[in-house]
């Protein structure tokens, strides 16, 4: 235990610098994801056999691990970030959007029908009544893919990707090595502070941009 | 008798709706759901649409906003052909109130209200101010306004579905059994606020329901309407329980339409009869000679201030200088002045005469009313319904649903009871 | 009564439905072709010719289903277990702490778990078991609860007010209404651990994810990777499907 601290002390910036690359891989892939499988929800939810098309070809993809997926992407685009972010896409699509979906699909159809016949448009419907309405469960899924993200993210250090699966790997590399322990028990411990955090603040986001009068 | 809006409307109407050969089919059915409808709806009435499930009653309100689209047809809005407008706009101009309200759970209240005076671009002083207005007119506090419908109970949510409905005064309201998920006490109530609202806000309103007696309650004309919406009575609620077209109607009236035409009229409607009257605080000598001097063998005995409290005859009177106040028995049919004839005769029968007390607003006697007096009541009625069918009333009346304003008495009344 | 799981893709019909069945192993199989195809195609070197063989890639296949399959026995039983327990009324008030646990659990990433008992104990096929158990343990005894508890509370007081005992109504009402919620949760760790027995290539208990690893670091990206990757998918993809049947064929009549 000691010797985990005093290599903690010793390359906190090594590991913060890592961390911080995790995370930001993370942030983009979840961004990237979350204006297309939004949008894709919104697009597929009142066409019952699109969306379970679209539910379907997105579950394949969490499906495959990840290794592989990471493999697969290698010939065209090479080592780096973008198979990685490709990847990462990828799987957080499927939460996002079924949580959209289903979100969007269990509006009160009562609620939904007295704002057609109150005269609003369907574009002010979606955006004044059934998004708001839909975002508890949005945001959810969001919370998902995150979780699943960060794990999958370390991966990402065999195609030369950012993270700290860097360091885990580097351990692996050096079994009965001095820092070995250390290094991977750093890389993990910070991949679960990372997604800690990125839980928590999407919970309290959740919680402020959720009206008070849908919170239970 | 006394006047009601439709009964006026029949000679200068202005027609507010006109729906010219409505037809619905669904696509996934053979028969059409409405077929072939055509109806007039005057300005200013309740007109309630009424029949068995499946008759297409709902779908018939619903495409008045084009909620659902007619396959045929045309629908006309103060006289404009709205049936290929654009049906946001249209909506803008329908309030709409459905069974299950359907308010909107993330918003507060007032937004709620707001909702469509802002699509109206209304400035925010305006809808503030309509919206103090609304809640007062639904009765619901101020309070309110920024709390959110879970907070709410079922009554006091569709006071605000129906607030929200008239938000932006739209001419028309459309209302999808607005009363139907509320339990029958507060339905009641909420029945009763809506037809005092009314005739402030004289609006045009189609009313749906399964309902035959809030048919009869609430509207001005009924449409009873049969499979496909075939129309098989448009009519007021009088001429329809006295004069049903066929065998139909008369089925889905039910049992007792005579009885329930009773619940149209008011004690105020009818003459009561005098009863001799004494004090609790005279001698039993006092009241004997009552009861003799007007030849009835019973006596009402009043308090100091009006109320009727006892009924004493004449084998209850023993000379034992007992105080009134013990003998005979208590007195508990009794009715208000604004009762309708349903209501007393269910009092009268629980009475140990057959006969109930009228009281006004504080209690105090008015009459006394018997089945002897309701009997000849209804003789008078009937008569008189038959010649309002034949021949139009012969002067303009204002609009006033008068039986149901209290003080009204035999207002507005032109024919000798 | 209502069951939450409810796959998206369900299409009525006989038909339909055996168009559905089979359009995954169509696809894959033309997948495979696809593959043998390629490779046929490349002029394969020594190095290659030695990593993708008939008898390496059975090896590896056998690894990867042996863990897969190990793992996914014990932990189901594991976690059914577990989530029989939790969810009997003595244990109400530990149900909250443990599913606030299970959240934070969620949080460990399977490839540090993998590493962490390779530095710490060894590599090998014990030790991804024991990672593999622990990794899925928590989604299927969460997914174990939720079907517990969905068993509609009405059914159970019918059944008790008949007189069942509760060990009876566990074992026949709740279980067998609970089994599609099962059935499901077993998919989900084979798929899970199908996708994590992956990654135990890296503390040295082979499976199809060695193939992977060699291209990498051989330097093999057209051929090795391109076999390693694609027949990891396939594999993953058709077990899937093998689950979904099964869950399909199994799951209780009337529901």
């Amino acid at each position: 235990m000691s010797g985990f601290l005093e290599y903690m002390s010793l390359s906190w910036d090594h590991v913060l610098e890592l961390a911080i690359g995790h995370a930001i891989v993370v942030a983009i892939s979840l961004a990237i994801a979350v204006v297309i499988g939004v949008t894709l929800g919104v697009l597929v939810y009142r066409r019952e056999r699109v969306a379970n098309a679209a539910l379907v070809i997105t579950s394949t993809f969490l499906t495959i691990p990840s290794l592989a997926l990471f493999g697969i992407f290698i010939p065209i685009f090479g080592l780096g970030y973008k198979p990685a972010v490709v990847a990462l896409v990828m799987y957080a699509l499927l939460p996002i959007l079924r949580n959209t979906v289903t979100g969007l699909q269990s509006v009160d159809p009562a609620v939904a029908e007295s704002a057609q016949g109150m005269g609003m448009n369907a574009r002010e419907r979606l955006l004044r009544i059934e998004l708001p309405l839909a975002w508890p469960v949005i945001i959810a899924g969001v919370r998902v893919s995150t979780m699943l993200l960060m794990g999958i993210a370390a991966i990402a250090a065999v195609v030369n990707g950012p993270g700290l699966g860097d360091d885990i790997f580097a351990g692996l590399a050096r079994i009965g090595g001095a820092n070995a322990f250390n290094q991977v028990l750093g890389g993990t411990l910070g991949i679960i502070v990372l997604a800690i955090l990125f839980d928590t603040f999407f919970n309290v986001l959740g919680k402020l941009t959720t009206s008070r009068g849908i919170r239970d | 008798m006394t006047d009601r809006a439709a009964e006026e409307n029949t000679q200068n109407a202005e027609t507010m709706i006109r729906l010219e050969n409505l037809s619905k089919v669904f696509p996934a059915q053979d028969e059409a759901a409405v077929d072939d409808l055509s109806m007039e709806i005057y300005e200013g009435e309740i007109v309630v649409l009424v029949g068995p499930s499946g008759c297409g009653k709902t779908t018939t309100m619903k495409m008045i906003n084009r909620i659902i689209e007619p396959t045929s047809g045309r629908i006309f809005l103060q006289g404009e052909d709205v049936t290929k407008v654009n049906p946001d706009n249209l909506r803008r101009r329908i309030g709409y109130v459905i069974q299950q309200i359907g308010l909107f759970p993330h918003m507060t209240i007032a937004d709620n209200i707001a909702t469509v005076p802002r699509m109206l671009g209304w400035d925010t002083k305006r809808t503030s101010d309509r919206i103090d207005e609304l809640l007062e007119t639904v009765g619901i506090d101020l309070s309110y306004r920024d709390r959110y419908p879970k907070e709410l109970s079922g009554g006091q949510r569709q006071r605000i579905g129906v607030a929200r409905a008239m938000a932006a005064d739209p001419p028309v309201l459309l209302m999808d059994e607005p009363f139907g998920a509320i339990d029958p006490i507060t339905r009641d109530r909420l029945q009763d606020e809506f037809l005092r609202l009314q005739q402030e806000i004289r609006k045009t309103i189609v009313f749906v329901t399964h309902d035959i007696d809030e048919a009869i309650k609430m509207g001005d004309r009924i449409a009873i309407l049969k499979q496909q919406s075939k129309i098989a009575q448009y009519d007021t609620p009088e001429s329809i329980l006295t004069d049903p077209a066929d065998e139909f109607v008369q089925n889905f009236i039910g049992s007792g339409p005579s009885i329930k035409r009773l619940s149209l009229s008011r004690i105020s409607d009818i003459e009561t009869a005098d009863w001799p009257v004494a004090r609790l605080t005279d001698s039993q000598d006092e009241a004997r000679n009552k009861m003799q001097s007007s030849g009835k063998g019973y006596v009402l005995l009043l308090d100091d201030e009006d109320r009727p409290r006892r009924w004493v005859g004449t084998e209850d009177i023993k000379h034992d200088g007992v105080s009134l106040e013990e003998v005979g028995r208590p007195a508990v049919a009794i009715v208000e002045a604004d009762s309708n004839l349903y209501d007393t005769l269910d009092t009268m029968i629980t009475s140990y005469k057959g006969s109930a007390i009228i009281v006004d607003e504080g209690g105090r006697y008015q009459g006394v009313v018997d089945f002897t007096t309701v009997l000849e009541a209804i003789n008078t009625m009937r008569p008189h319904e038959q010649d309002r069918h034949m021949s139009p009333p012969e002067q303009e009346q204002p609009h006033e649903r008068t039986e149901r304003d209290p003080q009204a008495g035999g207002e507005g009344d032109d024919d000798p009871v | 009564m209502t069951i939450l799981y409810k796959d998206p893709a369900k299409v009525s019909g006989g038909a339909a439905r055996l168009l559905r069945y089979l359009g995954m192993p169509i696809f894959l199989g033309f997948a495979c072709l696809a593959l043998y195809l390629y490779i046929g195609s490349k002029d394969l070197d020594s190095i290659e010719r030695r990593s993708i063989n008939a008898n390496v890639i059975t090896a590896r296949l056998i690894e990867h289903i042996q863990l897969a399959a190990v793992s996914t026995v014990i932990v189901v039983v594991l976690a059914v277990g577990v989530g029989i327990l939790l969810t009997r009324p003595f244990a109400r008030r530990v149900t909250t702490p443990i599913v606030g646990i299970a959240n934070i659990g969620q949080a460990i990433p399977s490839i540090g778990l993998l590493a962490i008992l390779a530095v710490v104990w060894a590599g090998g096929f014990w030790p991804a078991v024991v990672a593999l158990v622990a990794y899925s343990f928590l989604s299927i005894l969460r997914n174990t609860m939720v079907g517990l508890q969905q068993v509609d509370s009405s059914t159970i007081e019918a059944a008790r007010g008949m007189g069942m005992t509760k060990r009876a109504v566990l074992f026949r009402i709740e279980m067998p209404l609970a089994v599609p919620i099962i059935l499901a949760g077993i998919r989900t760790a084979l798929i899970i651990n199908v996708g994590t027995a992956t990654l135990t290539t890296f503390t040295g208990a082979g499976t199809l994810g060695e193939l992977i690893n060699n291209a990498l670091r051989l330097g093999r990206e057209d051929t090795v990777l391109v076999v390693g990757s694609g027949l990891t998918a396939i594999l993953a993809l058709f077990i899937d499907w093998l689950a979904s049947v099964a869950e399909d064929v199994l799951r209780p009549k009337g529901l």
